[in-house]
């Protein structure tokens, strides 16, 4: 993959360390927030459908969450929203 | 987000982080991904698993991105070979069980016999987060009354940029069922701001609209058009008749079944697609010889990677879709690489006459730049003993007498240009308006007879 060095015009790429290092920790706290209760939502629906399914709803909602932020920051072992097994 | 950084503003990127991220540490988030799909599918799929075993290919022998190529690649041929098979009707390249399955799609069969799609509710989702970073680059906003004059159907078009826009707050108006004519009087009786369609379809409702006495840059309130399906919006002369005809800015966007919403044109429009790349993998292969092409200015074709779609991962897929990269970075401030001049044509559409390689989107460049001539055309290659011949159809512009002189004027100037263009010599024949055909979503303009024929 070509890789060059300068960056674009108008980026905040500059190189100069992280500029959203912070940001990006917050915000994956919070997402990792979200995703736990709602497996636990699930876990607890005990098969009640409008509970269930709304759960997963928020789940792939959540997923989306984690790539804008989470994926930036680590590497995980699966990435299907309902595995409650993954890390 | 008063500590995002004040020079990428929220304002302006959809995610101003991956947006706007340093190559290298872009290069190294996508190689993780592309590492976990990878994985993901050898693990989950028999398909991906059989394949790279063939392959002597074992996801563990991914060390950098330079290893991608190691995977091998996956194309329609596999697919179709796969489907209506257990777990039916996809085949075992579905990663996950039947019940997780919420969509299905299939391809239109532009080229062959139709491929199906699954797709999880969590892949619907990446569907709409990947057509949110490409409208909201291309300035859709809260604001925006969104017109989608579009089958919803089978075949998976704008259903994801419905719910791409629908995230975004624009408020969206479905032009299913209607026809023509009604979708025209709807939108001038909502002022819709922006819409999407294919290139073809767009000019066809401008033509519509002026028999209905309603001319769209005026009496229509669309200002932003995002094109589809067809290479159009990134040929100069049609982008140029679009925008003429609508009184609006025309943003290109690169998309497929199998593969999602990969590349986009941005409000900058510096002359070429961004891809996708937080979300996507894109490489470029000679057209020959197979060899990686990391430079500007050669042609290859594209060799993609959905990073994050599980259902049926798109791995290595091999589009046929023919790019470059562009030279410079884009003044919009993304990182995110530019095919320069978007799709240029399909590997399987660049078809050789007369020796030379042609690609039917040089012919459209030269016809639609010519203002006498109208917007259809029609191409036929045919062999005359060991000759090949082709015979090009035109039609006046509306309004344009194009007898006598004037005609002998426009056929000389089209005959250079398409020499010049295409080194190629052209039967050239100027028809009366309305008579070529008309298409409603995809235009087949371009007939090699050749093989018909015998």
């Amino acid at each position: 993959m070509s890789s060059a060095s300068v960056p674009p015009p108008g980026s905040d790429a500059t190189g100069a360390g992280d500029p959203y290092a912070e940001l990006l920790v917050e915000l994956d706290r919070s997402v990792q927030a979200i995703r736990e209760a709602a497996l636990r939502l699930k876990k607890a629906a005990d098969g009640m459908q409008a509970v269930e399914r709304n759960a997963d709803r928020v789940l792939a909602s959540t997923r989306m969450l984690e790539i804008n932020v989470s994926d930036i920051l680590r590497d995980s072992d699966g990435f299907a929203s309902w595995d409650d097994h993954r890390e | 987000m008063s500590r995002t950084p004040a020079k990428a503003p929220a304002a302006t990127y959809w995610n101003p982080i991956l947006e706007t991220m340093p190559l290298e540490r872009l290069r190294e988030v996508q190689f993780r991904k592309f590492r976990r799909i990878v994985t993901w599918a050898y693990e989950n799929s028999r398909f991906h698993r059989a394949h790279y075993e063939a392959a002597g290919f074992e996801p563990g022998d991914l060390r950098s991105l330079a290893d991608a190529a190691l995977v091998p690649k996956v194309d329609k041929g596999h697919m179709r070979g796969i489907q209506r098979k257990d777990p039916f009707p996809y085949g075992d390249m579905l990663c996950v069980p039947l019940e997780r399955v919420t969509e299905f799609r299939q391809t239109s069969g532009t080229t062959g016999q139709a491929v199906y799609q699954a797709d999880t509710w969590q892949d619907w989702e990446w569907w709409a987060e990947s057509w949110s970073y490409l409208l909201y680059a291309q300035g859709y906003r809260d604001t925006d009354r969104v017109f989608l004059p579009f089958g919803y159907n089978i075949f998976v078009a704008f259903w994801a940029a419905h719910y791409a826009a629908e995230k975004m707050g624009c408020e969206v108006v479905p032009g299913g069922v209607l026809d023509t004519e009604a979708r025209i009087l709807k939108m001038q009786e909502l002022q819709t701001t922006a819409m999407m369609a294919t290139p073809t379809y767009v000019l066809g409702m401008a033509e519509t609209a002026h028999s209905m006495g309603i001319d769209p840059t005026r009496d229509l309130a669309v200002r932003r058009i995002t094109c589809a399906g067809e290479p159009g919006a990134s040929i100069p002369a049609t982008k140029h008749r679009i925008e003429e005809a609508w009184g609006a800015k025309v943003y290109d966007h690169c998309g497929a079944t199998e593969i999602g919403a990969w590349g986009f044109e941005c409000e900058d429009q510096s002359g070429g697609i961004h891809v996708n790349e937080a979300l996507f993998l894109a490489q470029v292969e000679d057209l020959e010889t197979g060899e990686l092409i990391e430079e500007p200015g050669r042609r290859g074709k594209m060799i993609i990677t959905a990073l994050d779609r599980i259902g049926m991962p798109c791995v290595r897929f091999d589009s046929k879709d023919v790019v470059e990269w562009g030279e410079e970075p884009c003044s919009c401030g993304r990182t995110f690489r530019l095919f320069k001049g978007g799709v240029v044509g399909r590997s399987d559409d660049i078809t050789k006459v007369k020796g030379v390689l042609l690609a039917p989107s040089a012919i459209e460049e030269v016809v639609r730049s010519f203002a006498q001539l109208g917007d259809e055309y029609e191409v036929e290659v045919t062999k005359r003993g060991d000759l090949d011949v082709i015979s090009l159809k035109v039609e006046p512009a509306p309004g344009v007498d194009l007898t006598g002189p004037a005609q002998d004027d426009v056929l000389r100037g089209l005959k250079d240009q398409l020499r010049l263009k295409t080194n190629l010599g052209y039967k050239v024949e100027v028809v009366e308006a309305g008579s070529l055909p008309r298409y409603a979503v995809k235009a087949q303009r371009f007939k090699d007879l050749r093989k018909v024929n015998g």
